[in-house]
Formats: C-alpha cells, sequence, structure tokens
C-alpha cells in the first residue's frame, strides 16, 4: 500500500512521508474536534449558540423527545404522546427539544456537567445532593442549578399544586428563592406486606400506629422453613434506631446529636449517656436477626434484593417504597396476585413504618421529590423549560396523558400510578375510578394516612444553608452495620462510646459556616417547633423520653 | 546483511553537505517535509496529553489548596483540606483496609496464577485450551459483581447451599468484618487474574533449557525453581507492580457488592473519596486524598524499581 518516497508515488498508492501528513493532520482535527467539545470550558458556547430556544432532555424526569415515525410504527400509543407534545410546541412557536445523552443520575457525572455548561435543561434534584437534601442545598448555595422562583410565580404552579405538596416546598427555597419544582410526591418508605400471608397465619395486619413490637411479634408469627417474615434492605437498624430517637443527623426527636455553639462545627455527638437504651434497642433488633430467624437482611441487599424476596414468596413483609407496589407486568406485585388467582387487593398491602417502642413516630416522612434547571439556560430557555414541566406535570398536558393511557390500556393502575398526585386529584371525568379502584382500600388508605402525617420541623427550616465542608458522619452507619451482620460482638456499650469518639474526631477537623450567635437562634426555634411537633404527635415519647432529655442536655445550652 | 536494511542518511531526513552540495535548497525540501510531518504527527498528541492529562494532573495538585466549587471563583483555603484529612480517623481506616486488600489480592490472585500458568502448561494441549477457555470467558465485571453478590448471599445464596450441602457449618460471606475482604478477591482467582499472560511467557522459555536440566537428572521443582521461575521474572515484576498498583485504586466491586460494609470492613481509600467526600462536594478534600493516595503509590513503585530487579540473569 505505501511507497518508499514520494517519487515512486502512483494514482494507486500514496508514500509513507504523505500518509504520515495526512495521519497527523487527522489526528490534528481531531484534537481539536476535542478542544471544541469542550468549548463551553471555554466560555464559547454562547458564541456558538443558535438563535432558536433548544431545550435539552435526558428524558424523566424533563420531558421525553418527540417520538420518531419508527417509535410511532412500533407502539401506536406513542402517537399520543406526540399529539400532546406537538399542542405545547403549536402553543411555543420558536421553541424545539433535543435529546441528548447524557447520565443525569450520577451525581458526579451531574456537577462534572454543571461545571463545563453542557448538562441537558432540567434534571433530578437531589442528585446533585447525592440524594441528601443538606448537600442538595449547599449546592443550591453554590449557583449549582437557576432560580426559578419568578415562574414559579408567573406561570401559576403555587396555585395548581396540593396543599400536602406546597407544605413541603420549603425544602427547595433557599433565602427566599426557589430552587427546584416537585414532580412526584412519594408518601416514604414503608413497609410491602402480603395480606393473604398474614391472613393464613392468623396475625392482625399492620395499621398505621404499629409499633417495632409489634412488628418483631408478627416476623416471628409469619416465620416459617421455606420463609422469613421480614425482608430489610441493610441498613435498616437505622430505621430502628431512628424511631426511637437515635440519629447522626438532627431529626425531629432525635436524641443523639447535641448543639455545641462554642465548637468549631456546632453540633457533638452523643451515643453514650442514654446508651443504656440505645443498647437495648440494638439487642432487640439483633435478637430478631439472630435468634429469631425471622428476617432476611444481608450486606448486599439493596433495594431491588429486598423487593425480589418478596415477589418470590421468601418473605411475607418488605421495607420498602410503596413505588415497588406500582409495578406492572413481569415481575410485578400485579402478576404475582393473579399467578397467585386472587386479586391485588386480597395479596398485597402497604404500611408506614413502625413507632418506635417509646411512641416516637415512625421513619416515614412523605417526601418530595423535585426538577432542577440548569444555571446556564437563559430566561428565555428557563421560562419555556418551566412552562412545559408545569404543562406535563400540573396542566393541560398531565390530563390529556392520564386520559390517554386509559384509553389505551383500560388499566386504572397505570392511570393511577403516582398516588398521592401533585394536584390532590382523585378522579378524572372520563376516568371510571380512582385510586381506591385502581390499588384497593389497603394500600390506599394507609398511603393517604401516611402523607396526611403532620409535616415534622426539619433543621433546613431553620438554619442557613452550610456553605463550608461537613463531616461525612460515617462511624455511626459503620457500628449499626457491624451491630447487624455479625453473630459476635464485644460489649455494645463500648462500641457505642468508640463511635462516639470515631465521629467526634472526625467533626473536630470541621468549622461550620453559620456565625455562632445565628446558629443558637436557629436552635431555639428549632427546638420549640420540635417541642411542639412532638407534643401534638407523640405524647408519650415526648412526656417520657424527650421532655426529660431536652430539660437536662439541651436548655442548659441554648438558655 | 541485506542491502534492503541500509539507509542513506536522507532516507532519515539527515542532510549532509555533500548531497546538498553546499547549498542544496531543493534537497533541504524533504528534510522540511519530514520535519513539517513529524510535528504535525506529534503536536496533537502533546496537546492532547496537555488538555487531558497534565493539565487535569497539575490542578488537582492546586485544587487542594482550594475551597473547590464545582463552579464559579475558588478561594484559596491554605492546607485546610490535608488538615481535614489527616484529621480523619476514616482515612486511616480507608488504608488500613486498602493495604490488607492488596495484600491478600496479590496473594492469592498473582501469586496463584503463576503456578497454575506452570501446571496448566504440564497437561496435554487439549486439555489445555478448555480449560483456558473456560478461565478467559468475558464477563463483564459488573454483571460478575452482580452475580457474585447473588452468589454470596448467606440466606439463599449458591455458596452457602454448597457450604451446608457438604456438611460444613453455614458461613456470613459478606457479612463478616473477617471474611469479607476474602470472599471480594476470591472471584479474582477464578477468573486467573493474569494466567494468560504468564503462559504466554512461558511458552517462550526454550525447550532446550529444560532438556539440559533433564540429562543433568533435574526434577520437575528445581526446573521450576532454577528455570521457569527465573525466565519468567521480567514479566512477573511488571505484572506485580501493575497489581499493585491495580490493587490500591481498587474499588468497584467492594462498592456493588457491599457498599463499603459491614463497618468500613471493605471501604477501600478510593471507595471512601468516590463514597464518602465526592457527595458531600469536598472536592478539595477528595482531591487531597487523592494526592495522598498517589504519593503513596509513586513511592512503592520507585521503591520496587529501585530495589527488585527484571533481568532473570541479575
Amino acid at each position: 500500500m505505501f511507497k518508499k518516497d514520494k517519487a515512486s508515488s502512483s494514482p494507486t498508492g500514496i508514500s509513507r512521508r504523505d500518509f504520515l501528513k495526512y495521519a497527523g493532520t487527522a489526528a490534528a482535527a481531531a484534537s481539536a474536534g476535542g478542544v471544541l467539545g469542550y468549548a463551553p470550558l471555554f466560555g464559547l458556547r454562547s458564541a456558538l449558540a443558535q438563535e432558536q430556544i433548544v431545550l435539552r432532555t435526558a428524558r424523566w424526569p424533563f420531558v421525553e423527545p418527540m417520538p420518531t415515525a419508527d417509535e410511532i410504527a412500533a407502539d401506536p400509543t406513542r402517537q399520543v404522546y406526540a399529539d400532546i407534545l406537538q399542542r405545547w410546541l403549536d402553543q411555543n412557536p420558536g421553541v424545539s427539544i433535543e435529546l441528548v445523552d447524557f447520565n443525569i443520575w450520577d451525581q458526579q457525572t451531574l456537577l462534572t456537567g454543571l461545571a463545563g455548561g453542557i448538562t441537558p435543561t432540567g434534571f433530578h434534584t437531589t442528585v446533585l445532593g447525592n440524594y441528601n437534601i443538606a448537600n442538595t442545598r449547599a449546592a443550591f448555595a453554590q449557583g449549582l442549578v437557576a432560580d426559578v422562583s419568578e415562574y414559579y410565580q408567573s406561570l401559576g404552579i403555587d396555585t395548581l399544586i396540593a396543599p400536602y405538596v406546597r407544605e413541603q416546598m420549603g425544602k427547595w427555597e433557599l433565602d427566599g428563592r426557589i430552587y427546584a419544582l416537585p414532580t412526584v410526591f412519594n408518601p416514604g418508605v414503608g413497609f410491602i406486606y402480603r395480606r393473604d400471608l398474614f391472613t393464613q397465619a392468623g396475625v392482625p395486619e399492620p395499621t398505621p400506629d404499629w409499633t417495632w413490637a409489634d412488628l418483631r411479634e408478627a416476623a416471628a408469627a409469619l416465620t416459617t422453613a421455606d420463609r422469613k417474615g421480614v425482608a430489610f434492605q441493610r441498613w435498616a437498624l437505622n430505621w430502628r434506631m431512628e424511631a426511637e430517637g437515635a440519629m447522626q443527623n438532627p431529626t425531629v426527636g432525635t436524641m443523639t446529636v447535641i448543639p455545641d455553639p462554642g465548637s468549631g462545627w456546632n453540633w457533638r455527638y452523643d451515643f453514650t449517656s442514654q446508651s443504656d437504651r440505645w443498647v437495648s434497642v440494638i439487642q432487640d433488633f439483633r435478637d430478631m436477626v439472630f435468634s429469631d430467624q425471622s428476617v432476611f437482611i444481608d450486606a448486599s441487599n439493596d433495594d431491588n434484593a429486598v423487593f425480589s424476596a418478596i415477589l418470590d414468596g421468601r418473605v411475607a413483609m418488605a421495607g420498602l417504597h410503596p413505588g415497588f407496589l406500582r409495578r406492572v407486568g413481569e415481575g410485578s406485585p400485579e402478576r404475582v396476585a393473579s399467578d397467585l388467582g386472587q386479586t391485588f387487593e386480597e395479596t398485597w398491602g402497604w404500611v408506614q413504618q413502625p413507632r418506635g417502642n417509646t411512641g416516637r413516630m415512625g421513619v416515614t416522612v412523605p417526601f418530595l421529590d423535585a426538577i432542577s434547571f440548569s444555571p446556564d439556560a437563559s430566561p428565555a430557555e428557563l421560562e419555556a423549560a418551566v412552562s412545559l414541566y408545569q404543562y406535563f406535570y400540573l396542566g393541560e398536558g398531565y390530563t390529556a396523558q392520564q386520559q390517554a393511557l386509559w384509553e389505551s390500556t383500560n388499566e386504572l393502575k397505570r392511570v393511577w400510578g403516582e398516588f398521592p398526585t401533585l394536584t390532590g386529584l382523585t378522579s378524572f371525568d372520563s376516568i371510571p375510578g380512582g385510586p381506591v379502584e385502581a390499588w384497593g382500600a389497603a394500600v390506599i388508605d394507609n398511603l393517604t394516612a401516611s402523607a396526611s402525617t403532620p409535616y415534622p420541623p426539619e433543621n433546613w427550616q431553620f438554619y442557613p444553608a452550610e456553605t463550608n465542608p461537613a463531616p461525612t458522619l460515617l462511624a455511626w452507619g459503620d457500628f449499626l452495620s457491624r451491630q447487624t451482620f455479625e453473630p459476635t460482638v464485644g460489649d455494645i456499650a463500648t462500641e457505642l462510646a468508640a463511635a462516639q469518639d470515631s465521629i467526634n474526631a472526625e467533626a473536630a477537623a470541621f468549622t461550620s459556616s453559620i456565625p455562632d450567635d445565628v446558629f443558637t437562634n436557629a436552635t431555639r426555634s428549632y427546638f420549640a417547633a420540635e417541642d411542639a411537633y412532638l407534643q401534638a404527635n407523640a405524647p408519650d415519647y415526648y412526656a417520657n423520653v424527650w421532655k426529660p432529655w431536652f430539660d437536662s442536655t439541651i436548655a442548659p445550652v441554648i438558655g | 546483511m541485506s542491502t534492503e536494511t541500509v539507509r542513506s542518511p536522507a532516507a532519515v531526513g539527515v542532510v549532509t553537505e555533500h548531497e546538498t552540495g553546499g547549498s542544496g535548497e531543493t534537497a533541504l525540501q524533504p528534510a522540511r517535509r519530514n520535519r513539517l510531518a513529524t510535528f504535525l504527527f506529534v503536536v496533537p498528541a502533546f496537546l492532547a496529553q496537555l488538555i487531558w492529562g497534565w493539565y487535569p494532573l497539575v490542578m488537582a495538585f492546586l485544587l487542594a489548596f482550594t475551597d473547590g466549587r464545582v463552579r464559579g471563583a475558588v478561594s484559596f483555603t491554605g492546607i485546610d483540606s490535608y488538615r481535614r484529612i489527616l484529621a480523619d480517623p476514616n482515612v486511616g481506616r480507608a488504608f488500613g483496609v486498602t493495604i490488607q486488600y492488596a495484600a491478600l489480592s496479590i496473594v492469592l490472585t498473582f501469586i496463584i496464577p503463576i503456578f497454575v500458568a506452570i501446571l496448566l502448561m504440564e497437561m496435554p494441549r487439549r486439555h489445555m485450551r478448555w480449560m483456558m477457555l473456560l478461565w478467559f470467558l468475558p464477563l463483564s465485571p459488573i454483571a460478575g459483581a452482580v452475580l457474585w453478590r447473588y452468589m454470596y448471599n448467606a440466606q439463599y445464596g449458591l455458596l452457602q447451599s454448597i457450604v451446608t450441602g457438604l456438611g460444613l457449618p453455614s458461613q456470613p460471606f459478606l457479612n463478616s468484618e473477617a471474611q469479607v475482604l476474602f470472599w471480594l478477591i476470591f472471584p479474582g482467582i477464578l477468573f486467573f487474574g493474569p494466567g494468560l499472560i504468564y503462559m504466554a511467557a512461558l511458552q517462550s522459555i526454550p525447550q532446550s533449557y529444560y532438556e539440559a536440566a533433564e540429562v543433568e537428572g533435574a526434577s520437575f521443582w528445581r526446573k521450576i525453581w532454577t528455570i521457569t521461575l527465573p525466565r519468567l521474572r521480567p514479566i512477573t515484576v511488571l505484572m506485580l507492580m501493575f497489581a499493585i498498583i491495580g490493587s490500591l485504586q481498587q474499588f468497584e466491586w467492594p462498592l456493588l457488592m457491599t457498599g463499603g460494609g459491614p463497618n468500613g470492613a471493605s471501604r477501600t481509600v478510593v471507595m471512601y473519596l468516590y463514597t464518602g467526600l465526592l457527595p458531600q462536594l469536598r472536592y478539595s478534600d477528595a482531591t487531597a486524598l487523592a494526592v495522598i493516595l498517589f504519593g503513596v503509590i509513586m513511592t512503592i513503585t520507585i521503591l520496587f524499581r529501585t530495589f527488585v530487579k527484571e533481568d532473570p540473569d541479575v
């Protein structure tokens, strides 16, 4: 193929030197292409941008792109979506939607994209903070998402969302500005259970006010040679501890995190002053696992492993988000019921997390998922993006999609896949049936009870966002995982003290961005709100456990 | 020597005075063209290395001295990041886990395959091919991790069934702090580590060495000790260095299979960086930790290159 030198080149071949030149030029072009790919990093994006408004989507939670002709040919129901989207596009000339290949579900990918200004226009909010609210709010404070306050008002979103959704919007506000818009109202993580197995075993079904003692008793009664009573994800001891008031972050009723305004980090961690209480709770959990042997739990257990266990009938209860109940088709609760020759309602139930044995509320807390928008979007792009969001989540597009779903499937479970809805709707004009008809009263009544749980005070409502680095506090989770899995451990109280030392040693190297006086005032307000909430919602816990602790430990600190 | 291999100075781009006749402009042109081609060929690679290799590396060193924000101006914070990292008890713990992991990994997945490769070479060629085929089935590491996670499940896993089926006491597998690292490394033994490379190196040892040894009456083990292992040294030294570096950077399998648990017993340094620091947007701290790990790996590499000789005849 190659000739030795140029003199001997012919129309059918190239010289080695020519090849080197072409290869060099091609490599230079490829390199330049790579540099241009980084153009947004060098501020070239605006120069390359077109006049038209282009909304970049990586699919849910933002919009699906316009289906192609091939997609519609393969799935005719996509035509309905195409028509609904086209209606909005007709009302908004000059706007187009571009599908981009971008993993918006990985925090590091998303943050790298934000650093370079190349993210899709909309993305799931809490990915920013790796699904942690404090981290996500720190990301707001760092300007990583667009402020959508103006469009929240002008597009009437405030008037379209249900009161229980509006109640949680404060989570997505910082200094009075709004940085995220609601996409899903989650009733919280509770327990999916098999109603038929409860009936067969003669065990009463759980109710929203059940306790961990009830759970342990039910799990033991439901355990057989081939089945465990309950399946947990690997961090379930966290749930158990929090239900009794032990946690590594300040949440309502927590007694292990102490405000300490004199220190650099403003908080210290106390696992020892009520050591007896925590040792007894841990021992109770370990007895479930190692003595009763009524629990399916493994260091590798995530939510899919737990879901798979309850679908296969290997367990009677599973600690899971109710969203797992809503799956349809192969490998779904609906299919299991059908295979058993039973109705969905005869087979499946859901209940919120049990209360602690001292009366503290369970850890099921309704949660609002949200969408945020790129800080690089121009005002016109942002307005178009929020308008499109409003159309599909709360407005005409949402209603049209639900009606189209009903017409194409005649399945109420698909129409009422999300419950409670963002808008508070429980019926549609042309659809014969609501959530109860779709999922059964056993599920919907408990979901409604969970969703209507009074929203607890959260520390973000009282403290400014932390903008300095924060400790990981991993020692607490590490300690709990050891207690969960090791069949033989040393003295639990001694190990608690070691975990406390480790976590305080880590925290000692950090300095909060919140000044002491601001912190102290916020702490007073926070604990006053906790006091009121616990009195109203966990009176026994308040009177017998929390209030004596507050008077002896917190009151002297905050005055 | 054939004339094909003898090149004139011009053919390699060297221009002599004799060829140019003292002024030969036309004779210089090919040399210039050659230099231009060389330049064009090298510059893109240099730019690519600069932009995607050295620039991030230098930035990483600098980032550790700032507050490391994702967007906007960063502020110089001195050695705060290093101070936090060095005071963090999780870091010392993660280094301990990483060193244990590296040591166990090298013993189990580096040394054992050398001897397995030697034994495989003794098998009939047909059997050897089948064994190699089974060992080198292309499996996705992620899919492998998911599969092994189910196999290790202490209540429903396949391995537990085998263990109890053999009448042995049931094992906690990934649930045990004492066992978790072994079980994370165990699949590496079955996947034969760098065994294929050893087998290729073994095939390059001249048969005449073994024939001479046999004439002298050397036993099987004597031949391995005196001929095979020394002749494998260049490749084993290289592979050992890669193995040490790779195992010090390990994090995918613990992340996918245990999330670092139980009790942080499988949380390596890189995993702590990725799952502990980065999710909290602590970029400068994560970078400081990465720089410390870089220093550790660099030190080990230098010591290794200084004290371990590759030449089998040294």
